[in-house]
């Protein structure tokens, strides 16, 4: 085993999460053990209730996160290419990209509704200037000479881009991605404790709202297995298109 | 008709003091088909700049790149480029760094790899091909540089000091490969380099440039036989020649060392 180390550390959190369940903090309002939320989650799976907060959740990240990617490269490719637009628009997508946009998520929902596409609009604000940002840090970082070399077999501007300035900026689009990835969950987290009808947000506010903490942590760790999963996955893939780095 | 002719290239560069510098005034060249030329010069003599400007990377501020007599103004054939440093693409195999130019002139995948294939071969890096550029020595890397170069099937060569960054041994294994492969090809090549017994094994022909502008100070004819072997580097002709070259350029270098410019 070539980690045993990180199984280890997971079996000890394991036996320390029971064992603060059942021995230190015993009061069912404010946590539960790892058995009651594995139960909790396996009932909310059977009545079909996890099924369709999942699926709703699942629906305005990907759509939202799915319209930040294309567009956010589409964005940043401009800024990189053209300085007289980077120059005008670059103050204001660094501004955007400091803030935290989520303060905006009531008034999304005021104007788009409790519905799906507020939860959307807000996933893509979240997500969309970190892919901005990094496609354009990785067209520009890309060394002159690796340009020039494409010239010199006479590709002209198009292939220039498609052959050596977007394969060049991968692992830096897919590094925006990942940090995309945790804002835009938070995103839906956030948006949908603000005014949903469905959704894992949802399920959290509401079971804390009832003190069930069974239900609230399986939302919890419906978040988490998601972020880490995508994480892991982008991981991967930032390995896979730019080896020499490593 | 010369293969390529050079005709009164100048060429200044913007200065952040303002006053434009001369790199380059009034060069002229007639190189012959299939011809070895080697330029040599001090640092500062714009032999790179001059590299450049005949592969149209760069436009001169005056004076004409004519190829086969015909005026060309964009970069690509008839002419391939070798550049100094590392220049492949690291997301690229070394399969498909080769095939890059005929991929860029419309070939499909196939063929343009098949083509790219027996080019890695003549440069003796035919069991490499799905290596990544990182996975190879410095040495291999400009292998494949030059057979990158060579796919498109160029008329000239044109190479841009292609061994400064590798040791002593290396280098001199490349030049003979080159001369090897310049006599199997058949290519007229134009080489860059700042070192004169490098300049002297290769050429034909060896372009003797001054600094700070650059300008044409001669044009010696190495009237040495081929092949040429490493040792012949130590016969006394051969050292005469790097002795003659060594003291036109040596006043440049000495200059531009007191100057604090190197």
């Amino acid at each position: 085993m070539r980690n045993w180390r990180a199984l280890v550390s997971i079996a000890v959190a394991v036996a320390l999460w029971q064992f603060i369940a059942t021995y230190v903090v015993t009061s069912h309002l404010v946590f539960a053990s790892l058995t009651a939320i594995a139960a909790q989650a396996w009932t909310l799976a059977l009545n079909g209730k996890l099924w369709t907060n999942v699926r709703i959740s699942g629906t305005e990240f990907v759509l939202g996160y799915a319209a930040a990617v294309v567009l956010g490269m589409v964005l940043g490719i401009a800024l990189a290419l053209s300085r007289g637009f980077r120059q005008f628009a670059e103050p204001w997508i660094n501004a955007l990209y400091a803030t935290p946009m989520i303060a905006l998520a009531p008034i999304f929902i005021v104007t788009l509704g409790i519905g799906i596409y507020s939860k959307i609009a807000i996933v893509f604000i979240e997500a969309f200037f970190p892919i901005a940002v990094t496609t354009s840090v990785g067209i520009r970082s890309t060394e002159k000479v690796l340009i020039e070399a494409a010239e010199s077999f006479g590709a002209n501007r198009l292939q220039v881009i498609r052959t050596v300035l977007l394969p060049h900026s991968y692992s830096f689009i897919i590094a925006g991605m990942r940090i995309a990835v945790a804002r835009g969950l938070a995103g839906v987290l956030i948006s949908e404790i603000f005014g949903s009808v469905a959704g894992v947000g949802n399920m959290i506010w509401f079971s804390a709202e009832s003190y069930d903490m069974p239900t609230l942590f399986t939302g919890v760790f419906i978040l988490a297995g998601t972020s880490i999963t995508l994480m892991a996955l982008l991981a991967r893939m930032e390995k896979k298109v730019a080896p020499w780095r490593s | 008709m010369a293969k390529l002719s050079v005709e009164g290239i100048s060429h200044a560069y913007p200065t952040p003091g303002g006053a434009p510098q001369n790199v380059l005034e009034n060069v002229s060249l007639q190189i012959e088909a299939g011809e070895f030329i080697s330029v040599i010069g001090a640092s500062g003599s714009g032999k790179t700049t001059l590299l450049r400007i005949i592969a149209r990377l760069i436009q001169p501020s005056e004076g004409a790149i004519l190829i086969d007599g015909r005026g060309l103004v964009r970069p690509g054939a008839p002419t391939s480029f070798v550049f100094q440093q590392d220049a492949l693409w690291p997301w690229r195999s070394v399969l498909a760094n080769a095939a890059y130019g005929l991929e860029i002139r419309g070939l499909p995948k196939a063929a343009a790899e098949e083509r790219a294939r027996s080019y890695l071969q003549l440069v003796g890096l035919g069991e490499y091909e799905r290596y990544y550029p990182h996975q190879l020595s410095g040495g291999m890397r400009q292998r494949v540089n030059l057979a990158r170069a060579l796919t498109v099937d160029p008329d000239i060569l044109l190479m841009d000091e292609p061994f400064a960054a590798l040791d002593a041994q290396t280098r001199e294994l490349m030049q003979l490969e080159l001369a090897r492969i310049w006599q199997e090809t058949g290519k007229t090549i134009v080489f860059v380099t700042h070192q004169i017994d490098e300049a002297v094994f290769l050429a034909d022909r060896v372009v003797t440039l001054s600094a700070r502008p650059g300008t044409v100070r001669a044009i010696t004819a190495i009237d040495l036989g081929r092949p040429r072997l490493i040792r012949d580097k130590r016969s006394d002709a051969f050292q005469a020649y790097v002795g003659q070259l060594w003291d036109m350029i040596e006043s440049d270098v000495v200059r531009d060392f007191r100057e604090g410019t190197v």
